[in-house]
């Protein structure tokens, strides 16, 4: 609150601050606060403002710099592409290509985008993109087993005149491998069958001897009405058939996450 | 080229370390434990930003 009368003449008033004080007593007053750019000879004060409102000119543009123009990031994508739908077509043709194969490939076409972007232009969400595909990744090696042999439901069921194939492989879905009508001819025949992720159901024989050997990552597993569950579920059976063997079939099954049954032939049709 | 970038550099290489080695996992050259493989990311992108920090600085 200020003590002065309302109608005191300012120049004429008692001194009442140090400041008021020093200036009557002729000595240099120091500003408490910055005091403009014309107390300051070494400072130079902004342009006036132009009725357009625009108070400076524009930047003059740098001129770009060719290494780091260079598209090394675009031109990764693009490999890790050309990569992908080179493997894609190559599992579809001949050659078995798993899905951790190919994000593999992917996630060293990444590091070797970032090593050369090191030196050479701007390599944008190359590391964002290596981290996705190292966690995918970890979740594909965590399944345990390959993701190949593509996604769906798959039922086969091979003629009794055709040889077995040494494996049958399906990524995700359902796979039913019906071994009904094979005549395995007094041989001892070995089967692999994997699936990744999902149900797998695969029917032996009714004339043949069967030895299984069966692995679940996580999941259900049921050979000839013997169940377990849970992580890292394994086991191994011997069926024998009641009457003469027309063969031994070696079974070798493995499910990442899912289910696996395995049963005699009549069974398939009280399912 | 511009100067090095420490960090693309090492992560790259960490990276291309990874895809190999889940390369030769999945050709089952050897078997990969994988709870190895998010410590390992995180220890790499770490020491890979503080070199490039330290080397800035």
């Amino acid at each position: 609150m200020s003590t002065r009368p309302p109608d005191t003449d300012l120049d004429t008033a008692p001194a009442e601050t140090d400041t008021e004080i020093a200036e009557l007593a002729g000595a240099p007053v120091e500003p408490a606060y910055p005091v403009g750019f014309g107390d300051d000879p070494t400072l130079v004060p902004p342009p006036p403002i132009p009725p357009d409102g625009v108070a400076f000119e524009p930047m003059p543009e740098r001129p770009a710099d060719p290494a780091r123009q260079f598209p090394v990031g675009r031109i990764t994508f693009s490999v890790i592409l050309i990569l992908a739908g080179t493997l894609g077509l190559l599992s579809v043709s001949s050659l078995e290509v798993s899905a951790q194969g190919v994000l593999a490939a992917a996630l060293v076409a990444t590091g070797l985008g970032l090593v050369v972007g090191a030196w050479l232009g701007r390599p944008r969400g190359l590391v964002a993109l290596g981290v996705v595909l190292t966690l995918a990744l970890g979740a594909t090696a965590a399944i345990g087993v390959p993701l190949q042999g593509g996604i769906g439901e798959r039922v086969i069921a091979p003629d009794p005149g055709v040889a077995l194939p040494a494996a049958y492989h399906l990524g995700i879905g359902e796979l039913v491998v019906d071994l009904s009508d094979v005549d395995l001819a007094g041989d001892r025949v070995a089967l692999e069958t994997t699936l990744g992720v999902g149900e797998l159901v695969v029917v032996v024989p009714s004339d043949v001897d069967v030895e299984v050997t069966a692995e679940v990552t996580a999941g259900e597993l049921d050979l000839f009405g013997r169940v377990a569950d849970g992580m890292s579920v394994s086991d191994r059976a011997v069926s024998e058939t009641p009457g003469d063997a027309d063969g031994v079939l070696l079974l070798d099954v493995r499910v990442g996450l899912g289910r696996v049954e395995v049963r005699r032939a009549p069974d398939l049709g009280e399912a | 080229m511009h100067p090095l970038n420490v960090f693309r550099l090492l992560a790259g290489l960490l990276f291309v370390g990874l895809g190999l080695v889940f390369l030769a996992d999945a050709a089952s050259w050897f078997e990969l434990e994988v709870r190895y493989v998010w410590p390992a990311l995180l220890l790499g992108l770490g020491a890979a930003g503080l070199l490039s920090s330290v080397r800035r600085a």
